[in-house]
Parts: C-alpha cells; structure tokens; sequence
C-alpha cells in the first residue's frame, strides 16, 4: 500500500497502536462509576455541590450550539409528525366544532362574571410577572424528566416558580443557577402537581412515571372522570398559580392525563413569577437530587 | 502522538457532546440516541486513533453528560467505557481497520453492549425491570446512524491530514 501523504491517524495506528485493551483502566474506572452511581442513589450532598455549577458552565457553549442544530432539530420535529399528521387533522377538527360551542358560552359566562365581581368587589387574581427562555437542553438518560433553560437567578427565577409552554403548564423550577435553571417536567417521576379534573372540578394529584403520560392519584372516592376531561392546576398548597391548563383525561380507567403540550419538543418556556410564602418555603429547602423510576416516594419533592 | 490528532479527536468529542446535550426533540422511544452518537464518535476514534482516546476521556465525557442532564452519575460514563473496551477488544482494533462491514459490525457489537450495560444499569439504579423498547429502539437508529457518521468523520480526518478522499478510499 503506498502512502500518498502523511496521515496522522494511519502513522499513530500503526507505529504506537496499543496492544493492551486497558483492563486495569477499565475496572478502575467502572468502579468509580459504580461509586458514583451508588452515591447518587443514596443522594448524597457531594453529588449536589457543583452540579449545577458545572451544568451553568457549561450552558453558554449548549446556549450557542442550539442554534446551528436548529435545521436538524426542525427536521426530527417534522419526521415525527409526519406519522401523526392524519390522527392530528381529525382531532382537531373534532376539537374545533367542539371550541366553537364553547366560545359562545364562554363569552357569555365571562360578561356575567364581570357583572357578579363588580357587585361583590371580588379581589381579582394579580396579573403575574413572567419570563421567557429557551430551552437549551434536555435529559438524554432512562431517569430525569428535565429540561434546562438559559435564564436563572439573575433573572429573577426561584425554585418553585411554574414553567408553562405555548399549550400550558409543563412542570416547576426545580433549582435555579445564576443564569440557568432546571425545570422539572410533569412527567418526571418525581412531580407531584394538585389538579382540578373535569367541569365538577374534581381534586387530584397528578403524578408523574417518567412515561409520556401522567396519572391522576387521590380522586375522591365515587367521582367520574371521563376521557376528554380538562384538568387544570388547583393552586392547593400555594405553589403554582391556579388555573394553568395541563392537558386532558385521555383514560378514564387507569387516569392517565395527555399533557397539552409536547414536553420533547419544548423550545421557549415562559417561568412564571408567582411568589407565596410557600415558594419561599421552596427556596429555602435544600435540592434533592432526582431519584430514579420505582424506588420514589411521593412525597420526595 | 501528533497534536493535531489529538486536536481532530478532542474537538469532535466536544461537538458531539454538546449535541447530545441540546435538544433535539425526539420522541420520547429514540431519547437514547443523542447520547448513543458520543458513543458512535469514540468508537470511530477507538478504532482509528486510540492513544488520542483514553479511557478516562471516555469517562469524563460521560460524566459530563450525566451532569448537565441531570441523571444520577457515572451512568453514560459506565456505559460508554464499557462499549469502548468492547471497541478495542475487537480483532483489529488499533490498526486502522474500523472501516467496512468489520467496522459496522464492530459497531454494532459495541452499541448492544454498552446499551445492554446501560439498560441493566438503569433496572439495578431504579430496582425495577425496565422496558427494553426505548434502548432497543435507539440501539438500532444508531447503528443505521454509523455509516453516514463513519463518512463523516472518515471525510474530516482526511481533510485534516492534508490527504484527498479518493486517495484515502483507494488505499483502504
């Protein structure tokens, strides 16, 4: 075989190619990892202290690389509703004759709701402060149902505060860098959300599993809950805002609950300022680190 | 060792590294492969040129990956060491000879290892069976990835090292 040009690679294998396979390396360092993995699960404090640290390190550079990825990010988007196209058209069609209905009484019902505030001097709901971010990355692993975005403390966003997308509510800051935060996703195994379900305003926990869809726990006994059910946060324990649509009943049966919006293809999140003295209770409590599918209590976050 | 080796190898485990991290919006069964990629580009280099890869670059890569996607850590840094000692247990490894169907069927071996470790590693972290579909399912776009991938970083070497493609392929 004749060399044409130097080639650093071809000279590097076949002068210096390594004969050993590393295995002493290698059970180092599965080790290290297997320590690392066990301290994780135990939830140790050393797994915390720089975490986000690094992750807002390292956010400029994923800051600056969404945006030559954009092509292919738009082109996965468009592969994956290409086989979701005809089922898309058909509920929405349903959805909209269905809208329609619901518009008229709607503006009905908010003329009288004007008309009844005014006579009872109802304190309104304060009009919250927001801001908007993009989401700069995603969790790539069998565990976490998060996303990080490029806006933090210096922002004004604390740990609590809701996290809604273009179709309502996606999930709450979990923790707050200076210029990056974390936001967990209601679909995380770890979310717990308090709902209201259906036009009789059912109380429920919203749960997450990790799985596209969230189930709802705690339904009063005896209670209906039909497919198509809207479900909105409650705002019990004064965390989240009330109100804030999440998705809908898509099995009565089991409570499973398809979130309006598309939590994997997240782009721009709006954090929502609600501040309670809860969400400085939020604050004040140490971060947990996320705790895997099954072995996870309810009450973890 | 030539720096400029080490400089290709480096920078695209970086490039990699931060595509895996930003969002790609895949549905939720393929969520694996941003991170599988790390894997399809140190396998290339585990192959090609493995002084430039040691392993606890192997390692610290997946650490960082572990980190920024908040999953517990020493998870993709276990998986990956372990698809990359696969890689160079391999006959041939080391000797440039990753190409062909040796090279996919290197690859292929390494990703159903390492997704296998990361499949069983996720059951024992959770202390429950997972489902297989998702790994199964990125394991198998990645090894369809490997080829257009292979090109790519073949084509990058070349033009770094000054040499023509058309040469490079007739050498093979």
């Amino acid at each position: 075989m004749k060399m044409l040009r130097p080639d650093v690679f071809q000279r590097i294998n076949r002068t210096q190619a390594p004969r050993r396979r590393g295995g002493a390396s290698v059970a180092i360092l599965a080790l290290c990892g297997l320590g690392l993995l066990v301290l994780s699960r135990i939830d140790h404090p050393l797994v915390h202290k720089g975490r986000m640290a690094i992750t807002e390190l390292v956010a400029p550079a994923l800051q600056a690389f969404a945006v030559p990825l954009r092509p292919v990010r738009a082109l996965a988007e468009r592969i994956s509703q290409m086989s979701t196209t005809a089922e898309d058209v058909q509920r929405l069609v349903e959805e909209n004759r269905r809208l329609r209905v619901w518009e008229a009484r709607a503006r009905e019902l908010e003329r009288r709701l004007a008309d009844l505030g005014a006579l009872a001097r109802v304190v309104g709901e304060p009009n919250l402060k927001f801001i908007t971010a993009r989401v700069i990355a995603d969790a790539v692993g069998p565990f976490a149902r998060t996303v990080l975005i490029n806006a933090g403390r210096e922002h004004g966003i604390k740990p609590g505060y809701a996290v809604i997308g273009s179709d309502g509510f996606v999930g709450r800051v979990l923790e707050a860098g200076a210029r990056a935060a974390r936001v967990l996703l209601l679909t995380d195994i770890n979310s717990r959300i308090p709902v209201l379900v259906g036009t009789h305003g059912l109380r429920a926990i919203l749960v997450g599993s990790n799985a596209a869809e969230p189930r709802l726990e705690h339904l009063p006994e005896r209670s209906r809950i039909t497919a198509g059910d809207e479900v909105v946060t409650s705002g019990s324990g004064g965390l989240l805002p009330r109100g804030l649509r999440l998705g809908v009943v898509s099995s009565a049966d089991r409570g499973d609950v398809r979130p309006h919006g598309r939590l994997d293809r997240l782009e721009h999140v709006s954090v929502l300022f609600f501040d309670t003295p809860a969400t400085e209770l939020a604050a004040e409590t140490p971060q947990r680190a996320p705790v895997p599918d099954a072995a996870k209590k309810p009450a973890g976050r | 060792m030539s720096l400029l080796s080490n400089l290709i190898v480096h920078f695209s485990l970086l490039v990699v590294l931060l595509a895996a991290m930003t969002p790609l919006g895949l549905a939720g069964d393929y969520r694996f492969v941003p991170a599988g990629l790390v894997l399809a580009v140190m396998y290339f280099w585990a192959c090609r040129a493995p002084r430039s890869l040691p392993y606890w670059l192997v390692f610290l890569s997946g650490l960082v990956v572990d980190i920024v996607s908040y999953g517990p850590l020493g998870y993709w840094a276990s998986v990956y060491v372990a698809g990359i000692y696969v890689a160079r247990c391999l006959p041939g490894h080391g000797e440039g000879r990753g190409r062909g169907l040796a090279g996919w069927l290197g690859f292929v071996a390494a990703a159903a290892v390492a997704f296998a470790v990361a499949w069983l590693l996720a059951c024992g972290y959770s202390f429950q069976t997972l489902p297989l579909a998702p790994f199964a399912k990125s394991t198998g776009v990645l090894i369809a990835l490997h080829a257009p991938l292979t090109w790519i970083l073949d084509a990058i070497s070349r033009i770094a090292a000054g040499r023509p493609v058309a040469n490079f392929e007739r050498r093979g």
